[in-house]
């Protein structure tokens, strides 16, 4: 994973969002949850949480080092990477599940075999690689 | 032993628990039942609920004989039943359905229609009579009616009203505001479905809207299931109906609820004098007691120690601790802060006397630094911050939910330049007329993030937990820093030998982006100069070489490799393929150039760095300690990570419901939270952004004093 994916924030100019993604607490604090939790509908064949409670602290004074995101230490920007990825993923799959007004908790109740077709459609539909997620 | 003798040894022993300053056993006291009385040494002493929701004996104060009888109304006079038949008079007219089979029924002497229920059972009516009564108490119109109490079942009979059309078919905010007055007494009365479906009637004949189905009300679900636990001594529905039904909500201001609350606090005891069930008496003045804390106009400290009940208030309030509004942020934290009033707005200062302030020892300055979004410009948010009711949280953060600003250390803006200031500014999107200068005072309640972390460890998980956590935290921090330290140094590498071997970052992004394949895929379109043009521009670049052999024949030359490829255009010529008609159509020939490119020159320059890497970490002293080290580290760091796992399994902390979501997390977003419930008005994190930059994480708006601003 090489440079991560731009999560956008809503309500901003694209100009604004391009600036303040450069800043180490902006660009982290928007993929913070799925680093610290596995908080994706997706099964992703990636460990995680990316960072466990116990090495947080340790996670964050590395956060700390720059206020600038580029100048981070290499692997804590391969950590925020892996969560863009997760989250971009993430929150295609669920615009996909409202357009067809699925909500997240249906979807989660629902058998697996119905899960996988739901998701083979998604993935199908957009041309992704199915050998990114655990699917059996 | 004999349940008298036992209630009297109870009742002894606790009363004198009590008058000697004990806290009476709470398991024991439930034994006995809220008015009960003990005389000693002359004084009466009486079972009562206390403010905290303990049971406590108090002395019984004479009531004041005024010569008045208070006018408590009875259950059986609020109800005009003296017309009502006997069962036996009725006959079936037709089913009304339900959730426990209501019946349409006619007198046969009168040929008057009545409702008749029984309910899932005796209780279960009983308890649905006992909700009307108790609106009947408050004159909010339910139907008339009468309950024919039997040993087996009981029945409950009700005036039929003809014309009538559920309220929710012609529901608009007056209505809905007219039903409103009474939320506080359907969340009392724990009337869970009273605004669905067509459980409130309006009669046509005379406007009223009248609660015709109150079998969910009290301990009892629609249909007759007993709510156990979710029929609470805390009306917890104050909350939760407002969630589950937000159109009623919405015209519901806390001053209209504190309103209702006091209107039926007036009237509770009438309420207690009705009910006749011991348990439903003790429920219902426990709730009456939750209601009074609403309305106490005694000044609350701000920095009191909140109660399990304030957290599980606020948590309802939210949904999740970490839910967000558009109006609070995170909503869990600002029902805390609001509670302790934290959400008030700063004082704003003229610039002269916020620097004279700024002057005194221990004072702090902010900065914050905003941007314009959702329509509104930064000078709105700074207003915003100032000026509005609700008080934003934010709802995006890693270091602590709360309102972020950067501590100026020189406790100046420039001139001269200044580093804390240009983060602020960096905030601002360079703006500076988008910076708050905000004024700490000294006596602001501050906590530093390490300090905070550390408690929120030990009081989760206790003392021994904090100090493994500690030694991890240490030695991870090692193990960070060598990590570091060995990056650099393949960084360095990898520049080094990228740069000998001729890495082109550029032409590899043409090379990764481009599709030269399928834009000249067609060469009857498109000439062979093109491609050729494009090639060999993207191997110059790479110090190769693209050579004419003859008229057909090109050969390609790279530097890192004696291999060459032959570029041809009688060869491009037959090379059109498309895989399937979903797929655009690509020349084959092409696509093995580009492919020859990226073998032979960038991945083989992506094998030397590895292999120049893999070389430095065998026989350079500097990597191979670093490696040694590294993995001492890890070592230290699972053993000790497998200690705090025993720990934490074994630790002795209790806690609540919102505290073990707060556990899920130390740190981080909720650090916010735990220090907004602790107290603190604000957070200091004293490594901050950078090196050099503290941050501040404000939880108390109120505290705070703001430079004015055009």
């Amino acid at each position: 994973m090489e440079k991560g994916y731009f999560i956008p924030e809503k309500g901003l100019s694209e100009e604004n969002q391009i600036q303040r993604n450069l800043i180490t607490s902006i660009r982290i604090s928007k993929v913070i949850d799925y680093i610290l939790e596995n908080k994706s509908l997706l099964d992703f064949k990636i460990k995680q949480p990316l960072v466990s409670n116990l090495d947080y602290k340790g996670f964050e004074i590395q956060t700390q080092k720059s206020h600038n995101f580029e100048d981070l230490p290499r692997w804590v920007k391969q950590i925020v990477y892996k969560a863009e990825h997760i989250k971009h993923f993430d929150l295609m799959f669920r615009q996909y599940l409202l357009d067809r007004d699925i909500y997240p908790r249906e979807y989660k109740s629902k058998n697996p075999k119905l899960q996988q077709d739901i998701l083979l459609d998604w993935m199908f539909l957009n041309k992704i690689d199915t050998s990114i997620l655990n699917i059996e | 032993m004999n349940n008298e003798i036992k209630i009297a040894l109870i009742k002894a022993k606790t009363l004198r628990d009590s008058l000697s300053g004990k806290e009476p056993d709470q398991e024991l006291m439930k034994a006995l039942q809220i008015g009960q009385t003990k005389v000693v040494n002359g004084v009466t002493y009486v079972v009562k609920m206390t403010p905290n929701g303990t049971l406590d004996w108090r002395v019984l104060k004479p009531t004041k004989k005024s010569g008045k009888k208070k006018n408590l109304k009875k259950i059986e006079d609020l109800f005009d039943t003296a017309d009502f038949p006997d069962l036996s008079d009725l006959k079936e007219v037709s089913s009304l359905g339900g959730s426990t089979g209501a019946k349409l029924v006619e007198d046969t002497k009168t040929g008057k229609k009545y409702v008749m229920k029984q309910g899932n059972s005796k209780e279960h009516v009983e308890e649905e009579f006992m909700a009307n009564a108790i609106y009947k108490l408050f004159d909010v119109k339910v139907p008339n009616m009468k309950l024919y109490k039997g040993d087996v079942e009981s029945t409950v009979l009700s005036d039929y009203i003809p014309n009538t059309v559920p309220a929710n078919e012609i529901m608009d905010e007056q209505l809905r505001d007219d039903i409103a007055d009474n939320y506080i007494l359907d969340c009392l009365l724990s009337n869970w479905d009273v605004y669905k479906n067509d459980n409130i009637l309006i009669d046509t004949d005379t406007g009223d809207f009248i609660r015709v189905d109150n079998g969910g009300a009290l301990r009892y679900s629609a249909q007759g299931r007993p709510k156990g636990e979710d029929f609470s001594e805390e009306v917890e529905e104050i909350d939760t109906m407002a969630l589950h039904n937000p159109f009623m909500a919405e015209g519901l201001t806390d001053a209209k609820m504190k309103k209702q609350i006091k209107q039926i606090l007036l009237k509770g005891e009438n309420i207690i004098s009705i009910i006749e069930d011991d348990d439903l008496k003790k429920k219902m003045y426990a709730r009456l007691m939750d209601l009074k804390e609403f309305v106490t106009d005694e000044p609350k400290d701000p920095y009191r120690q909140l109660k399990e009940r304030d957290l599980k208030r606020a948590l309802r309030r939210a949904g999740h601790v970490m839910n967000t509004n558009n109006k609070q942020g995170w909503i869990f934290l600002s029902e805390i802060c609001k509670m302790r009033g934290f959400d008030g707005t700063p004082e704003m200062l003229p610039s002269k006397e916020f620097d004279k302030q700024l002057k005194q020892e221990g004072a702090l300055l902010l900065n914050r630094g905003l941007t314009g979004s959702y329509g509104k410009t930064a000078k709105d948010y700074m207003k915003e911050f100032t000026e509005s009711e609700d008080c934003f949280y934010g709802t995006q953060a890693m270091y602590g939910a709360g309102i972020y600003a950067a501590v100026n250390a020189a406790k100046k803006n420039p001139p001269p330049p200044n580093d804390d200031y240009a983060i602020a500014l960096d905030y601002a999107g360079f703006e500076k007329n988008h910076i708050l200068d905000i004024l700490v005072t000294p006596d602001t309640r501050i906590v530093d993030a390490d300090e905070l972390d550390r408690m929120m460890n030990e009081e989760f998980f206790g003392e021994e937990f904090k100090e493994k956590k500690d030694e991890y935290d240490k030695i991870n921090d090692v193990y960070n820093e060598l990590k570091n330290q060995k990056e650099r140094i393949e960084d360095e590498i990898d520049f080094n030998v990228k740069k000998d071997l001729g890495w082109n970052e550029k032409s590899f992004n043409v090379l990764n982006r481009a599709k030269p394949e399928e834009v000249y895929a067609d060469t009857e379109k498109f000439s062979f100069q093109k491609p050729l043009r494009f090639y060999t521009k993207l191997i110059e670049s790479l110090n190769g070489t693209v050579q004419k052999i003859d008229k057909t024949t090109y050969e390609i030359k790279l530097p890192n490799t004696a291999k060459t490829f032959w570029l041809s255009p009688e060869i491009a010529e037959r090379s059109l393929k498309q895989k399937n008609a979903n797929t655009n159509p690509y020349n084959y020939h092409y696509k093995r150039l580009k492919e020859f490119i990226k073998e032979n020159h960038y991945n083989l320059i992506r094998g030397k760095v590895a292999d120049e890497i893999e070389k430095r970490r065998r026989d350079d002293p500097k990597m191979v300690g670093i490696n040694d080290k590294m993995k001492e580290a890890q070592s230290k760091i699972k053993d000790l990570a497998d200690e705090i796992e025993k720990i934490k399994t074994t630790g002795s902390s209790t806690v609540n419901e919102v505290m073990a979501e707060i556990i899920k997390r130390p740190g981080g977003t909720h650090r916010g939270f735990y220090a907004a419930i602790k107290g603190y008005d604000m957070i200091v994190n004293k490594r901050g952004w950078g090196t050099n930059t503290d941050f501040a994480v404000i939880l108390n708006r109120s505290k705070v004093k703001v430079r004015e601003f055009k």
